[in-house]
């Protein structure tokens, strides 16, 4: 389970690559529907944290979600995000978020199922971010629930099965025989 | 040098001895490297050759102690070092890709990188960065930014970077692959004075011609990964002559008594037709620079800069056109637009109209093959559509021709170079076109796979379709190109047969196409910046200077955390008024920007702020008596907005802060922070800014991978299903691969053991104090921040 230079250095490359698609998420959240409904716009949530989904898949270590997720909104930050450093700071939290589900795994559970409920927890770490800084506490309650729920559906599917399915895709073109996702044959995906 | 077939033992002193040795890399049947008994010895300078992915760069990897310890690998046999060996940076390592070699942003911190890495005094730092930069030959400023190196230039830094740690053996490995005939010199000419002083050197070449002079002893690997022999340079390629002309090792038509001109005179031109042209331009130029951007220069009197300027070329069909010319020149941008994949700024690109019986007239292939792939099959990716196992008569056929049986239902990016380039010339050839482009065909081919390529884009022509090509490969063009084009800085310098050009030395030389005697002299062309990507890399002077730009980068990002938590507890509009002055004032006093530079950097997220408004003055949870509007099917309140004015101010203290921040921050100085000032293990943070580092190469990635997806016609476009992963596919299969390289470049460099582990265990080229300031300023903000709140109500 330790580190190797290699799992860090791609875990920035794939985070930093997560953080500019972060920012093409910024400005095209801005045309849509957020002003008609948050909870609609709850939906688009997911994919701010697929750097917690991607790199996870594929380096399969401690710490893993929360590193990726924290450079990833790092990048979106500084890249000129309209988020400020809020970018960076509610990426740690759904980093967190999602840290806890591989946790709760033993860091060994990475099959579809356990993908889409860690990273729908990356949606409780949003929530609870948004909670306190996004003013959804003055939401009415049904709001909050529902904003809640599509968050963590938003998360589950931009965020755990995108992962999935891409780092599946990646897996078999070879490239990954010297990461985690490549030693696990059988027991996880 | 002393390599043993079975006879004498090594003698003691030899650096390396590899004896029965065997390497199998993990989940692979057959090893790389088969009974290899070899051993180096002080002094010695040794050029290794055979056919590609033979093992040469296994076989230095293991000489350079990085297989097993940075790539794993499984061996068999013995490998000794000798203890002066075994210190880090006592090998140094010139790897083949000048991108994913380097972990740092500028000149000087590439090279104190290594320095660091064996615990060199800060003090003594700069002396040996200036030495090794003169002994590479490269004339450079330490704070130039190693993104905007040519890529010759890259080399040498790479050799500056494993000079500086005094090395006691350098590998270079196939160090020229990525360079122009003129950088490919440049680096031949600084091997030459290598072996001239004495090093001990390992070299790894497929254009090894230039060198058989100069390096005294040759090895030669076979196909299995065997040694085939061993010995002088000259004894070896007589004995050997034919194995090597067998192997595709040397181009066919090279004898031991070697004529270009000869090449020039066995080629017969076909017929022309020259009356219907096929391709045609008419004074395109060409700016990468936008057009707001250029109108801006225009106001300031100044022009943008050309790729292209002012060139008129017609393409006929029966044409084998090969268009040359240093790195930087405008090639592809040239072959881009008569590809029709760009449009010129100015002047007229002439396309073939559509043909009834063709999907694109102008068929188009990248120099990177992966670009091309957006099939995970590659029996999918010859039919350009989903087959299923029986696979149609015409997809077989293109397999056997294109010698790909077998890999039917392989997954495109996981074939060998070889096969891939195969595979996307065979997707160009599938469907008829008029004519045929290729950017650099043959690029990292071996001369079997060149041969085979040239020999299928020579049928087309003879056919009478257009063939156009860039290349740097002097030899493809006298062999099989019925035209030239040569191009120097954007400018067409020269448009006729090669035969023509051979006698011209002086363009040769100009268009660093020749191997110059004075190949020496410093290349100070400067590729083009991307824009984006650098924004948060780069730091003006003048904030760098200001009071906040001079605190300490690790202690200022808490500062900047700590106060967006403390406004998150704004309540009131006046408070959040007063939370956002903070870092305005700040921006203007503390950073010293203008006051019209705040404003152009806030203004693109107004948006935002009124969008967050709008959002709470909507959806507010009101209490009973609170009056409410009804607008449409919003139910509006003063309280919600009340609500949304405070979220959006504490919005635009927080995107002010950040402004602040990224605008005095320099990324490189807050990673060593990280480290320095709090214990983050060096290989979290410099590891990470070396995977950032990396992100500039993604920009021109996703463009190109954008354009060839245009070019597989509306069928493709219509597969929705399939277009995140085909995008995603050739990004992450690179990103990966470089971030591999990467690492194993940083740990070849002495970044292993405590140096990375411990941050008291490597010294530093440059120092992040803390200093009572940092603090200052940390209480500056958050007692005026809690006294905002607590005061105004």
């Amino acid at each position: 389970m330790q580190w190797k230079l290699r799992d860090i250095v791609v875990t920035a490359v794939l985070a930093t690559a997560c953080g500019a698609i972060y920012l093409g998420w910024d400005l095209l959240y801005k045309f849509v529907p957020s002003s008609i409904n948050p909870v609609v716009a709850a939906g688009f949530n997911g994919l701010w944290w697929i750097a917690a989904g991607i790199v996870p898949y594929i380096i399969r270590r401690p710490g893993a979600a929360v590193l990726a997720e924290s450079i990833g909104g790092f990048v979106e930050f500084a890249l000129g995000s309209p988020y400020g450093i809020q970018a960076f700071t509610i990426g740690i939290a759904q980093g967190l978020g999602v840290e806890l589900g591989f946790m709760v795994g033993g860091y060994k559970k990475y099959n579809l199922a356990w993908m889409l409920f860690a990273t729908g927890l990356g949606g409780i770490g949003n929530y609870i971010y948004s909670y306190f800084y996004y003013g959804v506490d003055k939401y009415t309650m049904l709001t909050q629930i529902g904003y809640l729920v599509v968050t963590m559906l938003s998360g589950a599917i931009l965020s755990g099965l995108l992962s999935k399915w891409v780092g599946d895709a990646v897996k078999r073109t070879g490239v990954l025989r010297n990461f985690a996702i490549s030693r696990s044959v059988g027991k996880a995906s | 040098m002393s390599v043993t077939e079975t006879t004498q033992p090594a003698l003691p002193e030899s650096w390396v001895e590899a004896r029965h040795l065997s390497v199998t890399y993990p989940g692979q049947d057959a090893p790389a490297l088969r009974n290899i008994d070899f051993s180096l010895s002080e002094g010695e300078a040794v050029l290794v050759i055979g056919p590609s992915g033979c093992g040469k760069s296994t076989l230095a990897m293991v000489l350079a102690g990085l297989i097993p310890q940075s790539v794993e690998a499984t061996i068999t046999g013995q490998i000794r070092h000798a203890p002066i060996l075994q210190q880090p940076g006592a090998v140094g390592y010139v790897f083949q890709d000048p991108e994913a070699q380097f972990c740092q942003l500028t000149v000087g911190q590439e090279i104190a990188f290594g320095l660091e890495n064996i615990g060199c005094r800060p003090s003594e730092m700069s002396a040996r960065i200036r030495d090794a930069l003169d002994t590479a030959g490269l004339a450079i400023d330490t704070e130039a930014p190693n993104y905007a190196l040519s890529g010759g230039m890259k080399q040498k830094l790479a050799l500056a970077a494993d000079l500086a740690m005094d090395p006691q053996l350098l590998i270079f490995d196939e160090p020229t692959a990525n360079l122009d005939p003129e950088a490919t010199s440049q680096v031949f000419a600084e091997i030459e004075q290598l072996i001239r002083s004495g090093r001990t050197l390992l070299i790894i070449e497929h254009k090894f011609e230039a060198l058989l002079d100069v390096v005294p002893y040759l090895v030669l690997i076979d196909r299995l990964g065997q040694i085939r022999s061993t010995g002088p340079t000259k004894d070896v390629v007589r004995d050997e002559w034919d194995w090597l002309m067998a192997e595709g090792l040397i181009p066919e038509g090279l004898s031991p008594e070697f004529d270009r001109k000869s090449l020039i005179h066995q080629r017969e031109v076909g017929e022309i037709h020259p009356e219907q042209p096929i391709l045609q331009a008419r004074n395109v130029s060409y700016t990468y620079v936008s057009k707001r951007l250029g109108k801006r220069l225009k106001k300031q009197g100044r022009s943008p800069s050309y790729a292209l300027r002012e060139l008129s070329l017609e393409i006929c069909p029966g044409e084998l056109v090969a268009i040359v010319g240093p790195n930087g020149s405008g090639k592809s941008t040239l072959l881009s637009l008569l590809a029709g994949l760009i449009q010129p700024t100015q002047g007229v690109i002439t396309l073939p109209p559509v043909q009834p019986d063709m999907v694109v007239p102008v068929a188009f292939g990248f120099q990177n093959p992966e670009h091309q792939f957006i099939f995970e099959r590659v029996a999918d990716e010859l039919a350009n559509r989903f087959v299923d196992q029986d696979i149609p008569d015409d997809v077989q056929q293109l397999l056997r021709e294109f010698e790909l049986q077998g890999q039917a239902d392989q997954s495109p990016f996981a074939l060998s170079q070889g096969q891939k380039r195969r595979l996307s010339v065979a997707v160009m050839v599938r469907d008829p076109h008029l004519a045929y482009l290729l950017d650099e065909p043959t690029f990292g081919q071996d001369a079997r796979t060149e041969q085979y390529i040239m020999a299928r884009l020579t049928a087309l022509k003879d056919q009478g379709k257009a063939v156009v090509l860039t290349t740097h490969d002097m030899d493809l063009v006298w062999r099989y190109a019925t035209r030239v084009v040569v191009l120097v800085a954007g400018g067409m310098i020269f448009d006729g047969s090669p035969q023509d050009l051979f006698y011209r030395t002086d363009i040769m030389i100009q268009a660093h196409l020749m191997v110059t005697s004075d190949s020496n002299h410093s290349d100070d062309r400067v590729s083009q910046t991307p824009t984006l990507s650098h924004r948060f890399i780069e730091v003006d002077r003048r904030q760098a200077q200001s009071p906040i730009g001079r605190l300490n980068p690790g202690w200022k990002l808490i500062t900047t955390i700590l106060a967006m938590g403390i406004a998150m507890f704004a309540r009131h509009i006046a408070q959040g008024i007063a939370l956002g002055l903070i870092p305005l004032m700040l921006l203007w006093a503390g950073a010293w920007l203008t006051p019209w530079q705040i404003i152009k950097r806030m203004s693109p997220f107004v948006v935002f702020f009124a969008l967050y408004t709008w959002t709470l003055t909507a959806y507010s949870r009101v209490g009973p008596h609170t009056p409410t509007f009804w607008f449409l099917w919003y139910r509006l309140s003063w309280v919600g907005l009340d609500n949304g004015l405070v979220l959006a101010f504490r919005m635009l203290a927080s995107v002010a802060f950040g402004i602040l921040y990224v605008s005095t921050t320099d990324v490189t100085q807050l990673v060593v922070s990280l480290t320095q000032n709090f214990r983050v293990p060096p290989r979290f943070s410099y590891g990470t800014l070396a995977g950032i580092r990396v992100f500039p190469l993604f920009e021109e990635e996703w463009r190109k991978i954008r354009q060839a997806r245009a070019l597989r016609g509306k069928d493709i476009r219509r597969s929705r299903v399939t277009r995140i992963v085909t995008y995603a596919l050739p990004l992450m299969t690179q990103a990966i691969r470089i971030g591999e390289r990467v690492a194993v470049a940083m740990e070849s460099r002495g970044f292993t053991g405590s140096a990375a582990e411990r941050a008291g265990s490597r010294t530093y080229y440059f120092d992040t104090p803390v200093s009572v300031w940092d603090f200052v300023y940390l209480a500056f903000i958050v007692v005026l921040s809690v006294a905002i709140l607590l005061w105004i109500r």
